[in-house]
């Protein structure tokens, strides 16, 4: 009997001698990822997004390549500790993480699974909080390298961790980050993919794992070249007390995904996702959040906004959970598109599942033009149209922003959306 | 300066405003009153350039051209310059960074050099400063989260920062304490003069007596049905709209 293989097991044969770390873990995830295969548009959290491109590209590890600082000083901010991957390496060179604090190791998973670390318990988490997703597991089998930061009880990190991946000459980086924060540990991380023009995939899991109090704000610019496949996927656990604020600017890829999954484990916990999706030409942002408010007394609150233009298409798609148990809980959730040509479209589907019933939750979504009042406004005091829309998109898009606590995380963010609007709405 | 021969406009396919005459010279100030709902509001956004204000008769001349011509920023560049009724909110757009592009375009249009970051402030603080307007809320997102007063007095911040030909200020005493109200009105007869023209849209007589007006004129079921000077308004404040308009209750 001839079996067709699944796409990438070619590449998992020939690459697994040489990955580091436990080989039993990558085995076990390559057979959960091979017993799903590519997921289709027949289910539901991908309905919108066709991966048969990436199945069918059938990329290769991206090769060797080099950056010089001048490459990336654009996304580089001297106080921060920076590690810099180039097609999903670390660039030691690049990288800047000497004056990390004590109490704080942040390192590339290369490093540290090439010391022999048993990161297991913290990797495997990923395939029990999502144990049927194909794509998370084929990343648990041919991750090569990413950031692994770990910050001890009470200890804060006062200056940014910038993780910075560039994509050069094509292939595919199979990314993991893991945050492991102690209790009451504080930190901010900013997490920037940017890239060339060729047809490549970044493959990118993030794990946190808060303990009690502790507290993670994380930013994420999207900035991947024109034809880049982009899919991500970030695991979020939340312990009593713990709060993580993230803001997501989604702004280059052809075709880009981005999956958030906060589980509530511990009281108190709080969490602020928001996001923003630049879209044109023919561009896909595929936004995916679930919340899941498995104790009392947790708060949840979500904005994701998308500006269209051409044919581009923007999707939000947002499930809240909330569990019997999960009494005063506090969830709310809006989505907001603009549409700025009639060809673009925005796909909005948020999901409530209530469980408790002393709960406050809240949802909207909203699609539409620019509205009609302000810009008449805008006009009345003498902007012409194109600077009117300009001044409006960037304030939809400002209140986002707003939500970034650091300075050098929205100085990033808002370099990124800047260009976006001045590329196509320029004054 | 502007020049209104039998102005017949609809909004939604309906007309509302049917056939109306008015000339403003320079140095004059003209107030339109009528009850609500007699279309003054309609007559201020055309003379804006309002979409969805359908022009059907009649033409608008303004400083010897064709007004009905220009898109609505065109005509705010030319100096005409639109006081809303209700202020709109644009959230997350600063107050600051608005209202400078805004006064560059204009000056831009009249050959003045634009403004630099440090010029702009100078001329907002002491705008701010003679409308007793913190300047902090300047610097926040134009209008969210002001109070109704705030909003009428930052309408003209910007008209003094825009510093048009022709001010068309539509209901702008409404909701305005009396302190508010002179403060207000203090800033409108700053920006008089010989050269410029002023277009009080109101229902009340209270502004009249701090904007002192040269015309009055009524303005019922789209059509001005008298004119006079200022005593029209007295008249007004004494015996409301049933002389003019029979169905009207007592204003
Ligand atoms: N956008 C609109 N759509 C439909 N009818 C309108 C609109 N705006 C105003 N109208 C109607 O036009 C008439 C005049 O309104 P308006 O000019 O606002 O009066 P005023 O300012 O004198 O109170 C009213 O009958 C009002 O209902
Ligand atoms: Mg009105």
């Amino acid at each position: 009997m001839s079996v067709q293989p699944v796409p990438y097991a070619d590449q998992f044969e020939r690459l697994k001698p040489a990955l580091p770390g436990p080989a039993g873990l990558r085995e076990r995830a390559f057979e959960r990822y091979a017993a799903h295969g590519f997921p289709g548009l027949k289910r539901e959290a991908w309905r919108y997004t066709k991966l048969t491109p990436i199945a069918g590209a059938g990329f290769e590890p991206a090769g060797e390549s080099e950056l010089t600082p001048a490459d990336v000083a654009a996304h580089v901010t001297s106080d921060a500790l920076t590690l810099v991957f180039v097609n999903g390496r670390l660039d030691a060179a690049l990288s800047n993480v000497e004056q990390a604090p004590r109490g704080v190791t942040i390192e590339s998973l290369g490093t540290a699974l090439a010391r022999g670390d048993d990161l297991s318990d913290w990797l495997d988490q990923a395939a029990t909080d999502s144990p049927d997703d194909a794509l998370v597991a084929l990343n648990t089998a041919l991750m090569n390298d990413g950031a692994v930061i770990r910050i001890d009880d009470g200890v804060r990190v006062e200056a940014p961790i910038h993780l910075l991946f560039f994509a050069k000459r094509g292939g595919m980086a199979q990314v993991r980050n893991v945050v492991v924060a102690g209790k009451g540990a504080r930190a901010t991380i900013f997490e920037g993919y940017f890239g060339g023009a060729e047809s490549y995939w970044t493959n990118a899991v993030n794990q946190f794992f808060l303990a009690p109090g502790a507290r993670i704000e994380h930013a994420r610019q999207q900035g991947e070249g024109p034809s880049a496949y982009h899919i991500a996927a970030s695991r979020v656990r939340l312990g009593e007390g713990a709060r993580f604020d993230s803001v997501a600017a989604m702004l280059g890829g052809a075709m880009a995904r981005n999956e958030t999954h906060v589980t509530m484990d511990g009281t108190g916990a709080h969490c602020r996702l928001a996001g923003v999706s630049l879209g044109r030409g023919r561009q896909l942002h595929d936004n995916l959040t679930v919340v899941d408010h498995a104790v009392p007394g947790c708060v949840s609150d979500q904005v994701f906004k998308a500006v269209l233009d051409d044919q581009a298409h923007a999707v939000f798609q947002g499930k809240v959970i909330v569990r019997q148990d999960a009494q005063h809980t506090d969830a709310r959730q809006a989505n907001h598109n603009i549409l700025l040509a009639r060809t673009a479209e925005a796909s909005s589907k948020p999901e409530l599942e209530i469980f408790a019933d002393d709960v406050k939750c809240a949802h909207g979504a909203t699609v539409g033009e620019l509205d009609e009042d302000m810009m008449f406004y805008l006009r009345s005091r003498g902007l012409d149209e194109r600077t009117a829309r300009a001044l409006l998109v960037e304030g939809f898009v400002v209140e986002v922003l707003d939500r970034v606590a650091s300075p050098s995380s929205r100085d990033l963010l808002a370099t990124g959306v800047g260009g976006w609007l001045h590329g196509r709405h320029g004054r | 300066m502007l020049e209104i021969k039998n102005l017949h406009a609809n909004v939604d396919g309906k007309e509302i405003l049917k056939g109306i005459d008015l000339t403003v010279n320079p140095g004059e100030v003209h107030a339109i009153m009528g009850p609500n709902g007699s279309g003054k509001s309609t007559l201020a956004y055309v003379l804006a350039g309002r979409d969805g204000y359908a022009v059907t008769e009649g033409s608008v001349t303004f400083q010897g051209k064709d007004l009905l011509a220009m898109e609505a920023d065109e005509r705010a560049r030319e100096g005409i310059f639109l006081g809303f009724q209700y202020p709109v909110e644009l959230p997350g757009v600063n107050g600051m960074t608005f209202l400078r592009t805004a006064a560059n375009a204009v000056r831009r249009h009249r050959g003045l050099v634009e403004l630099d970051g440090i010029d702009f402030l100078k001329l907002l603080r002491q705008k701010a400063a003679l409308l007793e307007m913190d300047e902090a809320l300047l610097r926040r997102s134009v209008n969210v989260g002001f109070s109704g007063g705030e909003k009428k007095r930052n309408e003209i911040a910007q008209m003094a920062v825009l510093d048009p030909t022709l001010m068309v200020l539509d209901e702008t005493d409404s909701g305005l304490d009396i302190d508010a109200l002179k403060t207000v009105s203090k800033g409108i007869n700053a920006l008089r003069g010989p050269e410029k023209a002023t277009v009080l849209v109101t229902h009340y007589h209270r502004l009249l007596s701090y904007v002192e007006p040269d015309f009055v004129h009524i303005l019922a079921k789209g059509r001005i049905v008298a004119s006079g000077g200022k005593e029209l308004a007295e008249e007004l404040e004494r015996d409301g709209y049933v002389n003019y308009v029979p169905d009207a209750e007592a204003a």
